[in-house]
């Protein structure tokens, strides 16, 4: 398999430099290799797709696959992930990042479950803030892991929802506002592994840089308050000694928000 | 005789005369005893029918009841609806409604159902003012009169979409009535009592028959009508229906016995259902008019019936029931279509007489049909939707009732419903309750093809549910066994466990964004593969990560937003080194173990026992088989495996298909290779040839493979010969399912359409359908039927499920 992909890969690159001048993919489809995942495909060479430009994605879905074409190529290159591509619709295109966003953190959420438990993590908890889950219909105090678990699922619903969002090519005026709201819970399940499970979210930014580019997304499209960062910002990992700077205690905005006791 | 008794003779001749012999008596005796044998036959006959009489009679009441307060909830909506609009005009506009403001929510209290209903045919269809009730419309007209033309147009348009709501509402309930009614007669019709009577029943089993036969020839009428859906223009009706002289009993027996001769309505006038089919289907436009009005008269007609439940004049009743089966049937016989109007017109007529003639309770529920009925004719002068939608319907019935299965009535099958979308999104708050009426009468329809089902006719699949949960390709779906409860797994590296028991209750209200019972979180990569063990209520899924994860199902109790229950998540199993693409289970579940299969990317195939105590790996191979693993040549890695399944007819052995297009059969136990398949036909050396799934016949010994090149190839699997290839889709062939019955083959592919094979007889495609859009070269990855029930899962690369029935 892996043989062969690569014996095909100067294929590509002939197609791909010739494709300008044959623009209409139908022409080059013989040519260039599908990209997809047959039967039998090993891990490693899994979506080793060769890269085609925004142009040349031909589906209803071509946000979407540019995206995560760009995450595959470079997952360091954050300006670039979170750069809005010419031609295209602002609002499609965070939409589009806040969906691989949820999809990648069903992977974080993966790796909390093993420490994050009801015992270890009775409340939802990041620094000296509680939150209380809006998945019900009274905001309920679940345990972490719930409230995490609770918020991606919720969130996941709502982006999938086609009352809000019934298509992918236009997003309607009344749903943005659900973007914010989004956003912001999702923080709170990156707030919650910093201060309590520091080294799985570290683990895992080091792979993933998600966070990094959670924050790039929310910071370029404003979709979380500045005063809702809690994690310290240019937060280097090693040292988490000038986190109290930042923390920002004049919170008014949220409902779901209650300051803890402690 | 006489001499020979000539003593005793004379004794007895003082009573009697001297018949008394002993042959004689004997005679007597048993001639008696036939009569009575005769007698308690009969008694026992008309005991049988009355028995099947009261259990339709029930049936109806029950249908009509439903029905009826079904009506009676939607009149107390709309009236709620409409008040809560005029007060919300009145309050935006106080000066100009002063004078009605007083008036109208009195007039409403006091009037309620009649004003309503009635006011919508007043604006309507002024030309129906026959009504009985039009006094209060009358009352109401001068009432909105009062008020500014603004006004008018407004609760005109308010009241077109109640009466076209009613309009569905009754079409759904006839709809309903008419299924009942079919399926309990089914059983008790032809086949029933009488049938098996031999001739001898004589004259004086007429009376005894009668209420037996009114409803036999009901149903006939019924399936006449539903069917030819014409009838003349014929003048001589007129006269003929109210005024027939009541016939003798012979008369009236005699066409009964012939109806009932050629009872099983299929095979009616077996040469005329193609011209009248084809004639339906020609005209269309002109021949469904009148097919909802055939519907409808069924409906009323056998209303009164029930009504009059064979007090007043049954023979009357018999009477006119075979008269309109009659009348059909001659405008069968001579192929004339003819307009229907003045037809249904009359027919109301000749129910409003029965209205009159009955109680005052009775009258009301006929008014009640008497409204529907006038809705009905608005309707179809009006609504050329509702008109297209009958069409669909309608071309439904022929095609099922004619057993037709070809090209051309399913291509007209697909048109209707291609076009029904279009025309559903015309009103939106029209489109929310056609919708869910549809879907109900899909279900029935569903139930009705179920048990029509044979070799020639299919059921046609239509879309029911489109879940969207899933962030990205959905790769693999499972059914449980019995339930509407399924398994999908996705590329977005989550498992979803699905419930369609709550979506399928919600019948009113639109179908909200229904949400998966439970997500499994665990795999850190994609899901290759899910199955789902209702036994032992488990799930698996297998990874791209390499791992199997077995999971629990959560407590039916489980809220979708309840605690995260971490002992869910049972064991995992770890011994495959690379993506693992397909997942098998045993098809036998057996006490002590339950086998599951799996394909790995890392050449191997591997057999886990589930309920093992220990190490659940049992066995492991890879293409060269248990053993040779060394022996392989210096070209590298052996080839590696695509999809297995186990071999249903022996169940030894396991089915194996890799990706250089070669199927092979494994002993399960010692994963020996037993015979390798040519099936690399069209194999180029590139995985743009593989198989990319097997499945095995449940029944047969034959093997069916999807390929990437857009075959699908039929291989006997005791002799590994391809017995039949064909170029199944447009695109890389992805999935493969059989349905239960082992008659249909079920296929998807990239070019994201799934096909429907008739594998037993033709071949041929049944159905198409291109539900799914695909995303990166990708289109339908996963189709599956429902072991027991009539439904179907598809997922595709738009990270979207959709279920049909």
């Amino acid at each position: 398999m892996a043989e062969t992909i690569l014996s095909n890969e100067p294929n590509h690159d002939t197609s791909e430099t010739s494709k300008p001048t044959s623009k209409p993919q139908t022409s080059t489809e013989s040519k260039r290799s599908l990209r997809r995942n047959r039967p039998g495909t090993k891990h490693e060479d899994a979506y080793q797709f060769p890269y085609i430009s925004l142009e040349q994605i031909d589906s209803a879905f071509a946000l979407q696959e540019y995206l995560q074409s760009l995450i595959r190529a470079d997952k360091d290159n954050l300006d670039a992930l979170v750069e809005l591509p010419p031609g295209q619709d602002q609002e499609t295109w965070q939409y589009e990042h806040l969906r691989q966003l949820c999809l990648e953190l069903n992977y974080l959420v993966v790796q909390l479950e093993a420490e994050c438990t009801r015992q270890s993590c009775p409340e939802m908890k990041a620094d000296e803030w509680q939150y209380l889950c809006a998945a019900h219909q009274a905001p309920t105090n679940c345990c972490a892991i719930d409230y995490i678990v609770h918020t991606l699922d919720g969130a996941t619903t709502l982006l999938n929802s086609h009352k809000y969002f019934p298509s992918r090519i236009s997003i309607p005026e009344t749903s943005l506002k659900h973007y914010q709201s989004i956003a912001r819970r999702l923080y709170r399940i990156f707030a919650h592994a910093w201060f309590h499970h520091r080294e799985i979210f570290e683990a895992f930014e080091n792979e993933n840089m998600l966070y990094a580019r959670f924050l790039k997304l929310s910071d370029r499209y404003e979709l979380i308050a500045k005063n809702l960062l809690i994690i310290p910002y240019n937060n280097n990992f090693d040292d988490s000694s000038n986190n109290d700077n930042h923390i920002n205690h004049n919170n008014n905005c949220d409902d779901v928000l209650t300051p803890s006791m402690e | 005789m006489a001499q020979t008794f000539g003593q005793p003779q004379q004794q007895v001749q003082q009573p009697q005369p001297p018949e008394y012999t002993l042959p004689g008596v004997l005679h007597f005796l048993q001639s008696e005893w036939r009569r009575y044998e005769r007698d308690r036959n009969e008694w026992e006959i008309e005991r049988a029918e009355m028995k099947a009489r009261i259990a339709l009679l029930e049936g109806e009441r029950r249908g009509i009841e439903k029905m009826k307060t079904d009506l009676m909830k939607r009149v107390k909506m709309l009236e709620f609806a409409l008040r809560q609009e005029r007060r919300k005009y009145l309050a935006g506009l106080p000066p100009a409604g002063e004078s009605s403001n007083v008036s109208t929510p009195a007039n409403e209290e006091g009037l309620e159902l009649p004003v309503t209903l009635n006011n919508t045919q007043s604006l309507k269809n002024s030309s129906t003012m026959t009504s009985t009730l039009n006094s209060a419309s009358l009352q109401y007209k001068s009432l909105t009169s009062i008020r500014d033309p603004n006004y008018r147009t407004k609760s005109r348009e308010l009241l077109k979409a109640c009466l076209q709501e009613i309009d569905y509402l009754t079409d759904a309930a006839t709809n309903n009535l008419s299924v009942n009614n079919r399926t309990s007669n089914y059983p008790s019709g032809p086949d029933g009592p009488f049938s098996n009577h031999p001739a001898g029943l004589d004259g004086n089993t007429n009376a005894t028959r009668k209420p037996n036969t009114r409803y036999n020839s009901i149903f006939i009428g019924e399936n006449v009508n539903a069917y030819n859906g014409t009838s003349p223009k014929n003048p001589d009706d007129i006269s003929i229906k109210p005024s027939r002289p009541a016939p003798t009993s012979p008369s009236i027996v005699s066409p009964i016995f012939s109806a009932n001769s050629s009872s099983p309505p299929l095979n009616y006038p077996m040469p005329l259902n193609e011209s009248s089919n084809s004639i339906s289907v020609e005209r269309e436009g002109r021949s469904i008019p009148s097919y909802s009005r055939g519907e409808l008269v069924k409906g009323g007609r056998r209303l009164s019936d029930y009504e009059q439940s064979s007090p007043t004049s049954p023979e009357f009743e018999g009477n006119s029931i075979v008269n309109i089966s009659s009348n059909n049937q001659s405008s069968v016989d001579n192929g004339i279509i003819g307009s229907v109007v003045t037809n249904g017109e009359k027919e109301s007529e000749f129910l409003s007489d029965h209205s009159t003639s009955t109680t005052h309770n009775k009258a009301k529920n006929e008014r009640e049909w008497k409204i529907s009925n006038q809705v009905k004719k608005n309707r179809f002068i009006k609504s050329p939707n509702e008109i297209k939608e009958e069409e669909e319907q309608l071309t439904k019935d022929v095609q099922k009732k004619f057993g037709l299965s070809d090209v051309k009535v399913k291509n007209l099958m697909k048109n209707a419903k291609r076009r029904s979308p279009e025309i559903l999104a015309s009103d939106p708050q029209l489109d929310e309750l056609s919708f869910n009426i549809e879907e109900e009468e899909s279900t029935q329809k569903s139930e009705i093809d179920k048990k029509q089902e044979n070799g020639t006719d299919h059921k046609m699949w239509r879309q029911r549910f489109t879940l969207r949960s899933h962030l990205d390709t959905v790769r693999s779906l499972s059914w449980h066994k019995t339930e509407l409860m399924f398994l999908s797994g996705s590329e977005d590296g989550t498992v979803k466990l699905w419930d369609l028991k709550g979506p399928l209750s919600h019948k009113p209200a639109s179908v909200p964004d229904i949400e998966p019972a439970m997500t499994y979180r665990g795999h850190t990569a994609a899901v290759n593969s899910v199955v789902m063990e209702s036994d032992q209520r488990r799930c698996y899924s297998a990874s791209m990560d390499a791992t199997i994860r077995v999971w629990n199902f959560p407590s039916p109790k489980r809220d979708t937003y309840g605690p995260v229950d971490p002992s869910l998540n049972l064991t995992t199993y770890i011994g495959h080194t690379d993506a693992i693409w397909d997942l098998r289970l045993f098809p036998v579940p057996n006490q002590n173990t339950q086998l599951l299969a799996s394909a790995s990317a890392d050449g191997t195939v591997k057999i886990w026992d589930t309920e093992a105590e220990g190490s659940p790996l049992k066995c492991s191979w890879s293409y060269y088989g248990v053993n040779s693993e060394e022996t392989v040549n210096g070209e590298g890695r052996p080839p590696i495996p695509t999809s297995v399944d186990f071999v249903h007819s022996d169940l030894k052995k396991i089915a194996v298909s890799y990706q250089n297009s070669i199927i092979k059969l494994f002993d399960i136990k010692s994963g020996q290779s037993i015979l390798t398949f040519k099936s690399d036909d069209t194999y180029d050396n590139t995985p743009e040839t593989q198989i990319n799934r097997i499945i095995v016949h449940p029944t047969m010994s034959l093997i069916f493979s999807a390929h990437e090149d857009k075959y699908i190839r039929f291989f006997d699997i005791n002799s590994g010969k391809c017995t039949y290839s064909m170029q199944a889709h447009l695109d890389s062939v992805t999935s493969l399912d059989i349905d239960p019955s082992g008659m249909i083959l079920l296929s998807g592919g990239h070019d994201s359409s799934i096909r429907l094979w008739d594998i037993v007889s033709t071949r041929h495609c049944i159905q198409e359908f291109v539900t799914h859009r695909r995303k990166s070269d990708e289109g339908v990855l996963s189709v599956q039927y429902h072991p027991s029930l009539p439904w179907i899962a598809s997922g595709g690369a738009d990270s979207i499920v959709k279920i049909y029935c």
